[in-house]
């Protein structure tokens, strides 16, 4: 009989602490968020540390490289896995990723929040139309920008001998490119052989005008479209055909093979943004075409690498070059969207991008953006903000957005763009035909004409671009880090 | 113990003639050699007849994930007709074949020479070997990396080393002319070692005996390689050159990690090319329907080599005994 007690006794202990568990082990929410591996994973999983203690939420960061995150994340979406909470696209994913009901709408989730968490107006304008906004509703926050701006040597562009002989050679005064064509002749410029002088000092190596990533990587297409947008082209019309065989855009695919490439380095057929870092860090090349302004921290070091060195940033000529951002956004397929919205809006709130920021990320929100005392304070971090901020706020000003960018099948056109634009490049095709294949691509990929959904930027929205104050943006300062410091009273 | 003290076993008796009854084997030999497959054959059957199956099936379908129809109705071969019309597939496959030739081709030629010296060398044979089989431990894409920067026409060792001897610098991966010889080249570094090895193991195995008789008859040594080494290596090297083939075919991780696939679509093969076509395009359809045209070709290629193989095995086998 005791012992028939005592077993009935350890049975109930037993169910009650399987129940407890049970109850606890339900409690325990895990977001499972899909991002790419890198300096961002890095910063991002400190800040889920903090989260995980505020919360109790688990957030498990899943890095993957940014080749396979596209086709990763679509797989497990199409599949209705739920393997992921949170996902991560690039800006020209967004129409894609949201048009196919891969992200969940979050304009409830952000009425209901907390706006000094959320703080969604404090995100920039532009930054949130290309990477929020899908059809007028919100489907995700941007956490991180890579808008695209303009670095140069600015000490060789302030050389007394080298501004002399620039005049003199193309009739007007050396500085800041504010067109495609003034870029081009600052490239030929530049090139020097050994033997030549540069700043008064004879060169042992080959000094290249420009550095270009017109490998078979996503870079070429950041490069070449910019040129486009700025000149007016467009990869797709307005009426949804494709762009990129108009004589505008054929003009601008030239002008980056004829004009710019002669006078990079060699290595451009195989380059990425890596190795234009590399070759301004070495002393190689006098300048960029369009290149991510968040790179400036690693562009910055030139100074410290080359002696006499200065790099300098601006708006790419005809500022509309690349504006972008990875946007991070609930997935459809979340067992926990609310969690995942919480940790969201943590990873893209104020308090952690003003970490991200101080680490040396490039934040998406304006506060910190326009800053004067943080950014006095991290110059060779944040060097490059005040240029970001006149690219943004141009941008939003123009109300100028490609329209590329509101095509659903944005994430395959990237894809195409990236193999017919290096087919040009190299040389392997003409451009008249690559561009052709391109065009053939874009149609195969829309299925026809492509839709352009773009309703939400208003009745008046033309796809013009607006031309930029240079002389304003010179006056602020704001190419030079120390001399727009000097300007703040810092 | 002595070989004295050991029962004779070279003429047992009949069991049953000692009168004991007949001992029941559990398992019959094919039972028996059964079991033994069977866990072999339901991972093939798993992971490659379950997806062989599937893919047959959406190649006759319409099959695009991302669009709301996913996998769709069948229709018929219009996949494959749509295979057999695209340029873009057909140029990827030359390359394919392009780059299988000269790459397996090198690597015979350096990895049977490669076997040779190491057969004959005296000393340091361990740790040779042990050396050359670094290549094939390292991850291709990882080590592919390195080399995009060991090719780098401005900062890479290979430009350091032939300007050292006065020639002119190259862009090894951004000329069109050069790019797939690049590959080609990294390849042959990884893989050569594989056939090295294998006709090493090879060699060592090879009878001593006819060796020593062409010895004492004066044959030169290039009359012992052409008509004895060779022929009795020619086995091994067939399943080599197959094994290396089906390999080389199927190149992916250095052309990601190298070109991209580039400059333009140079060194674009047939895996890549698919890849794009199946997990950047979601096109399943078209891509299973391409990707089962190349695997019969190479089923039918490896089918005709093999058997030719098996036939001089079986041969062989049959004049020992």
């Amino acid at each position: 009989m005791k012992l028939n007690r005592l077993l009935v006794a350890g049975v109930l202990v037993l169910a009650l602490l399987a129940t407890l568990g049970g109850v606890s082990a339900q409690e325990q929410v895990t977001i499972n968020w899909v991002t790419i591996s890198g300096f961002y994973t890095d910063w991002a999983e400190q800040v889920a540390t903090q989260f995980e203690a505020e919360t109790g939420i688990d957030i498990n960061i899943l890095d993957v490289d940014i080749g396979q995150l596209y086709e990763t994340q679509v797989l497990e979406s199409v599949a209705d896995t739920g393997a992921y909470d949170l996902l991560t696209y690039d800006a020209g994913q967004k129409a894609e990723f949201a048009e196919s009901g891969y992200l969940l709408q979050l304009d409830e989730y952000i009425a209901a929040a907390d706006p000094a968490v959320i703080a969604f107006e404090d995100i920039a304008p532009a930054l949130r139309e290309v990477t929020s906004m899908w059809r007028g509703g919100v489907y995700g926050l941007p956490y991180y920008t890579f808008t695209m701006g303009y670095f140069y040597r600015c000490d060789l562009f302030e050389n007394a001998d080298e501004m002399a002989a620039f005049e003199a050679a193309y009739g007007y005064p050396l500085g800041i490119p504010r067109d495609y064509n003034q870029m081009a002749d600052i490239a030929e410029f530049f090139r020097r052989t050994p033997g030549q002088t540069l700043g008064g000092q004879e060169v042992t190596s080959d000094f290249y005008g420009i550095g270009v990533m017109a490998g078979r990587f996503d870079q070429v297409q950041d490069e070449i479209n910019s040129i486009a947008w700025s000149q007016g082209a467009q990869v797709i019309n307005d009426d949804g055909t494709p762009g990129v065989d108009d004589p505008e855009f054929l003009a601008a695919v030239d002008l980056y093979v004829n004009q710019l490439l002669p006078f990079a380095p060699p290595g451009a057929l195989s380059s990425s943004f890596d190795q234009i870092v590399a070759q301004m860090q070495q002393g190689l090349i006098a300048q960029t075409a369009a290149f991510f302004l968040d790179q400036y921290a690693n562009m910055a070091r030139t100074e410290t690498m080359i002696e006499g060195a200065r790099i300098c940033t601006a708006p790419a000529p005809g500022v509309h070059s690349w504006v972008g951002a990875f946007g991070v956004g609930v997935s459809s397929d979340s067992r926990h969207p609310q969690e995942a919205f919480d940790f969201l809006a943590w990873l893209a709130g104020p308090e952690a991008q003003r970490q991200f920021a101080i680490g040396g990320g490039t934040t998406c929100r304006e506060s910190i953006l326009t800053d004067t005392e943080l950014i006095s304070q991290n110059p060779t971090t944040m060097g490059h903000y005040p240029t970001l901020v006149a690219v943004l706020n141009h941008t939003a000003e123009a109300n100028f957005y490609p329209n590329y960018l509101f095509v659903p099948q944005g994430g395959k056109i990237y894809d195409e763009m990236t193999t017919w634009y290096s087919t040009a490049a190299a040389g392997e095709m003409s451009i008249e035909e690559a561009m052709a294949n391109m065009a053939t691509a874009i149609e195969r990929q829309c299925g026809g004409v492509c839709e352009i959904a773009n309703e939400a930027l208003g009745e008046d929205y033309t796809p013009v671009p607006m031309a930029f104050d240079y002389d304003a943006f010179i006056a602020s300062g704001a190419f030079d880090i120390d001399v727009w410091i000097g300007l703040q009273g810092g | 113990m002595s070989s004295e003290s050991l029962p004779l076993a070279d003429s047992p008796p009949p069991v049953a003639a000692l009168g004991a009854a007949p001992k029941r084997r559990v398992l019959s030999d094919t039972v028996y050699s059964v079991l033994l497959i069977t866990p072999a054959m339901i991972l093939i059957l798993i992971f490659a007849l379950i997806p062989l199956a599937y893919a047959i099936n959406v190649s006759f379908r319409f099959a695009d994930l991302t669009s709301p129809r996913g996998v769709a109705e069948f229709v018929g071969l219009e996949n494959y007709h749509f295979a057999l019309r695209d340029t873009f597939f057909w140029s990827s496959v030359l390359r394919t074949l392009n780059f299988a030739v000269f790459a397996v081709a090198i690597e015979m030629v350096l990895g049977v020479a490669i076997a040779f010296l190491l057969h004959d060398i005296k000393w340091l044979k361990g740790l040779a070997r042990s050396l050359i089989i670094l290549p094939l431990a390292a991850s291709p894409f990882a080590v592919g990396l390195i080399w995009r920067y060991m090719y780098h026409p401005e900062f890479g060792v290979f430009n350091y080393l032939i300007s050292r001897i006065g020639l002119p610098e190259q862009n090894w991966l951004g000329n069109s002319d050069l790019a797939m010889a690049s590959v080609i080249a990294f390849d042959v570094w990884q893989w050569t070692p594989f056939v090295a090895l294998i006709a090493l193991a090879g060699l060592q195995s090879l009878p001593k005996e006819p060796f020593e008789a062409a010895q004492l008859d004066g044959a030169s040594r290039w009359r012992v390689l052409r008509t004895l080494t060779f022929p009795m290596l020619r086995p091994v090297l067939t399943l080599v050159l197959v094994l290396r083939t089906i390999d080389a075919v199927r190149l992916y991780d250095a052309v990601v990690s190298l070109t991209g696939g580039g400059p333009g679509t140079t060194t674009e093969v047939v895996t890549f090319y698919l890849y794009r076509l199946g997990l950047r395009f979601f096109r399943l359809d078209q891509a299973s329907a391409m990707s089962l045209l190349f695997l019969y070709a190479t089923v039918v290629f490896t089918g005709l080599v093999l058997r030719r193989f098996m036939r001089e095995m079986g041969e062989r086998t049959r004049a020992k005994n």
